[in-house]
């Protein structure tokens, strides 16, 4: 932005420079919400050590020549005649790829106190990834970088890209993943299902599978538009004009529910969870639920 | 003009935009509701979609007539619709409005007005030439009579009014007569005389004169609004007759006549009924005498007329009592003598008060004389040489030292009953002499006398004494000098020295004074002349005198008759005043005789034109309003609307109640007042230095603490309080910290102070500087000057060793607070004010609020220069200060000196 300033007009620059601080000063906050829901989440699953992996424990056993003189562990070998070794266990940690769709429907809330579809999608995606790395799984953000991170300070990093990053369909179409990579999706997958067929054939390829997280507006589901209307279509700018809104309700919610029926068995086919979770319900429904099922799964 | 019947139009021609009506129909028809916008993101499973009535929407039918009919309304209101029922006959000669404006005219004025209104407006609208004149004469010569437009007859009407005396129809008759001959009042007239409905002598040569221009209507008032006149009252044995008279007409009437005193209040009120038929109706007010004299005004109710007004003048009137004050002097008002007298007398006498210079000019009949005022100024001497009356009234200065103006010789030192070292018990009155003025009045035997002066043995014989007590030592003495009287009563006014001034035998005496002087006011003088003090307008309102006024003759006053130069009102000369009323006791009220030369009698307020067009823009308004309201439910968005209209009908709600803020803000001020009065609080004056005030808070509420826990006082938290607004009155003690930067007080301010320490209020002045005060090298602290300069401080005086201070509560010789050893300043002789000889201002530099500073455990928040037990003075002296300011002298009481000496002895 820096260098930005010598090229872009000085209104550009300021232009950005709001619009960069706008988004950054949303970060913490949803950072908090999403701490919040992980902690809530977190409590409430506590079956997950049971199965978790990465968790630290060490044994000793007894030292075995090739060991070499550095490996003995004096302090327990002092307490007997035997020399023994200090041993960590294998840990192996799973990575998970995270999306978040940017596209333009995602930055639509039907009301003023409801959260838009993008930042509802963040955050539950950040506490998810704040699960994950608490349970020292390691997270990326699909499109955006290939490395996957753990800790504190990958966190960080993977909830800014969350936050801000651009959520390019690129990233679903020619995915870079590694095999048998667990994905978690968020989208309003409003795309037609043949598009959304042929995206989760391209994980199907690399034999990776996962959570579709698919977030919906109460006004989409519950078509409360009545009168003379002109709807509009964020982003393309396509209208379409009824005369009395209310006639179309039951055609649309008919689509609506066919909609997400197909949405299903495409996700079935291709053995995905779909978990739909409506803006004006609590965030920590729709995390519990997608931490339930990647903890099933890895 | 275009008429339908009765129903006609000044602008016709706007109604043939009704024939755009039709063509509106296919607009209207034609014009869909604009959409509401929706962002919608799954906008491609909408495609497709069934929409019934996708294609181009119609306003619904009645929408559509619904605004035909607000076109409609428009262009009708626009045609100007006029309904005039009375259009009938169809009039083409000029007019000539004639209106009787004498007092009778007062009371219908309105009606008058309107049908004069009509009168030029029918004239008008034909084009026809006007003329308006009036009858009765304005001390200015009037503008000349001649035919003219009817914009200039509206002005000439807009200056008319109703005068305050009677018409004078033969000057007007000639007027008109000589513009006739003039050639001003050319043609055949339409002539309308709106007379109020009264015969006169002159009104036969006014109709006459009126009937030769041409056809004369009369108009005449209602009988509901007929004049009525208050003839002059007669005194009656237990009251006074008044009589009320009207033009007699065969219905029946009801007037309310109300007696007015001289501050506006109404004093008695009665109905008197007019049968049918009769122009005479009477009734008797019952009132006592003392009642009575207090008259200035009797009212005919609800009837705006001079003629219903009678004023009243000196005959009427109480005696005139002056109170010598002493300026300056504005003690404790519930303690004052003169608050006393004040309130015996107002009821019976007209109160002056007043310096005895500004009181002579007064003129009074008696004058008061408390011991505080008293003075041996010669011109008391004369005062009572000439025939007036000294009530004098005793107290210490008098006990100290006698002087000229007294009945009887007193003995020095006066004497006490009761107290703790006296062994003589108070002493009742005994009954009173018959010779004196008191005789009869039943003695209050609870009304004992404490101290009083002592008259010399010998010189109070018993023909000077009026009362006495049951030891027959006079109380109330009196002498005659020359043509007036002294009368001294031997104790004070107020109860200090006795409950006389608590009983209602103190009214009761004083009222049998008033009867000393002399009569009720002086003889009209017969020479010089009576000026109008206040005049009486045509409402029957008291007004300033007008221009036209003169002086009258004292001779000719008797005869005067109300006129431009002789106003009615109340006329002053000297001393003494009169009223000229409009009504005398020959006015007669006679109905206008209906065989008038050539009149044709109708009624005033006849039916008026309507018009319409206001009220159709208007209907037309809120239709348009309404159409609003229906575009947007059609629309869908009436839950918006909803929302909105709240919000408006709130901000209009806000905007129709400007009192709303007044009211809270006063209930504001009463939360003040009830925090600050309901429980007792000591308060601080805010200096706006954050340090200073937290210092002065927890100082203050350390104090609290340490007095609830020590005595049995328990003080509430304390209040800051910003000097120049808050009231000061609820606080017994203001601690007030001044810093050496401390503005001057505003004199709004400076005067509150003041009014709060002679009330009796405690002001701690600390300037907390104990410290470095000797750098000031003797010059005095900059702040507490500039803060005391406006306030009127006594003299003072270090807190001398047997101050009460020091013994209010502990015993104590030093006042130390964070800093201890520099002077501490009261009042040098409080005995002299009226505080009851407690000091108003406690002044020092010992930073008592750092001392007295505890935080809420009760832990010490600043340190004090001696340690603890500086600490510990420090509070006691503060538990004093707040004894000081709650019990005033109470120790100095004697009744504690044995206790004190015993004490000491130990």
């Amino acid at each position: 932005m820096v260098q930005g300033a010598d090229r872009q007009t000085e209104a550009r620059v300021v232009a950005l420079r709001h619009e960069g601080e706008d988004a950054a000063a949303r970060l913490p906050a949803l950072l908090a919400e999403a701490d919040r829901i992980a902690a809530t989440v977190a409590q409430g699953v506590h079956g997950r050590r049971r199965s978790g992996i990465g968790e630290t424990f060490w044994q000793y056993r007894h030292h075995r020549p090739e060991d070499g003189r550095a490996a003995v562990d004096w302090r327990k070998s002092a307490k007997s005649d035997q020399l023994f070794v200090r041993q960590n266990e294998w840990e192996a940690a799973n990575t998970v790829s995270l999306w978040r769709d940017g596209s333009a429907s995602m930055q639509f809330a039907s009301g003023r106190n409801l959260a838009s579809k993008a930042d509802r999608a963040a955050v539950c995606l950040i506490a998810v990834a704040a699960l994950l790395t608490q349970g020292g799984e390691r997270v990326s953000v699909l499109g955006e970088s290939a490395i996957a991170r753990t800790g504190a300070l990958g966190l960080e990093r993977v909830s800014r890209r969350l936050i801000l990053g651009p959520g390019a369909h690129t990233a679903v179409e020619a995915p870079h993943i590694a095999r048998f990579s667990r994905i978690v999706l968020a989208s309003d997958f409003l795309d037609p299902p043949e598009t959304w067929s042929a995206r989760l054939s391209r994980f199907a390829t690399r034999e990776a599978g996962g959570v579709l997280l698919r977030i919906v507006d109460p006004a989409e589901d519950d078509f409360p538009y009545a009168g003379r209307t002109r709807f509009e279509a964020p982003g393309s700018g396509e209208t379409l004009l009824f005369g009395r809104a209310e006639e179309a309700r039951n055609a649309y919610r008919e689509r609506w529910a066919e909609h997400g029926e197909r949405l299903d068995v495409l996700a079935r086919q291709f053995g995905w969870t779909l978990i739909t979770h409506r803006t004006d319900r609590p965030a920590t429904s729709a995390v519990l639920s997608l931490f339930k099922t990647l903890a099933r799964d890895v | 003009m275009f008429a339908l019947g009765p129903l006609s139009f000044a602008a016709p021609w706007a109604l043939a935009g009704l024939l755009a009506l039709p063509a509106l129909w296919f607009l209207l028809r034609a014009t869909p509701p604009a959409p509401k916008r929706a962002v919608f993101p799954p906008l491609r499973l909408l495609l497709g979609a069934p929409d019934d009535s996708e294609t181009p929407q119609h306003a619904p039918w009645w929408l559509i007539l619904f605004r035909l009919l607000i076109a409609a309304l428009v262009i009708v209101a626009l045609a100007r619709p006029v309904w005039t029922p009375h259009a009938a006959e169809e009039e083409t000669r000029p007019v000539l409005v004639v209106m009787d404006n004498g007092w009778a005219s007062a009371s219908a004025w309105d009606a008058m007005r309107r049908e004069a209104e009509r009168q030029i407006s029918d004239a008008d609208r034909d084009g026809r030439p006007v003329a308006v004149t009036t009858t009765a004469p304005t001390g200015n010569t009037l503008p000349p009579l001649r035919l003219a437009d009817a914009d200039a007859a509206r002005r000439a009407l807009d200056m008319i009014a109703p005068q305050p005396w009677s018409a004078d129809r033969a000057g007007a008759a000639e007027r008109i007569a000589a513009a006739s001959a003039a050639g001003e009042l050319d043609g055949p007239l339409a002539i309308s005389w709106l007379s109020d409905g009264l015969d006169s002598r002159d009104a036969g040569e006014l109709a006459r004169t009126l009937s030769d221009l041409g056809t004369l209507r009369v108009f005449e008032p209602d009988g509901g609004r007929a004049a009525l006149a208050l003839a002059p009252p007669q005194t009656a044995p237990d009251g006074i007759a008044i009589e009320v008279r009207r033009a007699a007409n065969e219905f029946p009437r009801t007037a309310g006549v109300t007696a007015l005193g001289a501050d506006g209040r109404a004093l008695a009120r009665r109905d008197v009924q007019f049968e049918a038929g009769s122009g005479i109706a009477g009734a008797t007010i019952s009132l006592p005498l003392d009642l009575r004299n207090r008259i200035a005004s009797i009212r005919i109710d609800g009837t705006a007329s001079a003629g219903a007004v009678r004023l009243l003048g000196d005959t009427w009137q109480r005696p005139r009592v002056g109170l010598i004050e002493l300026t300056g002097r504005e003690g404790q008002p519930l303690l004052s003598d003169l608050h006393y007298i004040q309130s015996s007398l107002a009821p019976r006498a007209e109160l002056v008060r007043g310096t005895l210079d500004t009181l002579l000019d007064a003129d009074p009949a008696i004058l008061v004389m408390t011991d505080e005022a008293r003075s041996d100024d010669q011109r008391i001497a004369d005062f009572v040489n000439n025939g007036g009356v000294l009530i004098r009234f005793a107290g210490p200065r008098l006990a100290a030292r006698g002087d000229a103006f007294l009945p009887v010789d007193l003995r020095q030192g006066g004497r006490l009953f009761g107290g703790a070292l006296n062994w003589e018990e108070p002493q009742p009155l005994a009954d009173f002499p018959a010779s004196s003025p008191f005789a009869g009045l039943p003695v209050d035997t609870s009304a004992t006398v404490d101290r009083q002066v002592l008259a010399q043995p010998g010189s109070a014989t018993p023909d000077k004494v009026w009362a006495r007590l049951e030891d027959g030592t006079p109380l109330v003495t009196a002498e005659r000098r020359a043509r007036g009287w002294i009368v001294l009563f031997h104790v004070t006014a107020s109860p200090e020295w006795s409950d006389l001034p608590l009983t209602g035998l103190f009214p009761r005496m004083l009222q049998r004074l008033m009867g000393l002087a002399q009569g009720g006011s002086a003889a009209s003088p017969a020479t010089g002349a009576w000026v109008l003090d206040r005049a009486l307008d045509a409402a029957g309102q008291l007004a300033g005198a007008p221009a036209s006024a003169r002086p009258i003759p004292a001779d000719t006053f008797d005869t005067a008759r109300p006129g431009p130069s002789s106003p009615p009102g109340l006329y002053r000369l000297g001393p003494a005043s009169a009223a000229l009323n409009v009504v005398a006791a020959d006015t007669r009220m006679d109905a206008l005789p209906r065989d008038l030369h050539g009149a044709i009698f109708a009624g005033l307020d006849g039916p008026r034109p309507l018009h319409f067009t206001a009220g159709l823009l208007a209907a037309a308004l809120v239709l348009l309003a309404l159409d609003v309201a229906i575009a947007l439910a059609l629309a869908g968005r009436l839950g918006f609307v909803r929302l909105g209209g709240a919000a408006a009908a709130t901000a209009l709600a806000l905007a129709l109640m400007p009192g709303a803020p007044d009211a809270m803000a006063q209930d504001d001020d009463d939360s003040f007042a009830m925090e600050a009065a309901l429980q007792l609080r000591f308060a601080y004056v805010r200096t706006g230095n954050a340090n200073t005030d937290r210092r002065s808070e927890t100082g203050l509420s350390g104090l609290s603490r340490e007095i609830t826990r020590r005595s049995a006082m328990e003080p509430a938290g304390p209040m800051a309080i910003d000097i120049d607004t808050d009231p000061l009155i609820f606080f017994p003690l203001i601690y007030w910290p001044v810093s050496t930067d401390a503005p001057p007080l505003a004199p709004e301010t400076a005067e509150r102070v003041s009014a709060y320490l002679q009330s009796g209020g405690l002001i701690v002045f600390d300037t907390q500087d104990a410290d470095v005060a000797m750098l000031r090298a003797g010059a005095p602290h900059p702040g507490l000057v500039a803060v005391l300069e406006s306030i009127d401080v006594p003299p003072l005086a270090q807190i001398p060793p047997d101050h009460v201070l020091t013994r209010s509560f502990y015993l104590l010789q030093e006042f130390p607070g964070r800093f201890s050893g520099s002077p501490v300043w009261v009042e040098a002789n409080p005995d002299g004010a009226s505080r009851d000889g407690t000091s108003g201002v406690i002044i020092g530099a010992h930073d008592w609020a750092a001392a007295w500073s505890q935080g809420a455990g009760g832990e010490a928040l600043a340190p004090v220069e001696g340690g603890e037990r500086q600490r510990e003075m420090a509070v006691r002296f503060g538990v004093n200060i707040a004894m000081y300011a709650l019990t005033g002298n109470y120790k100095a009481d004697q009744v504690h000196v044995p206790d004190i000496l015993e004490r000491l002895g130990q």
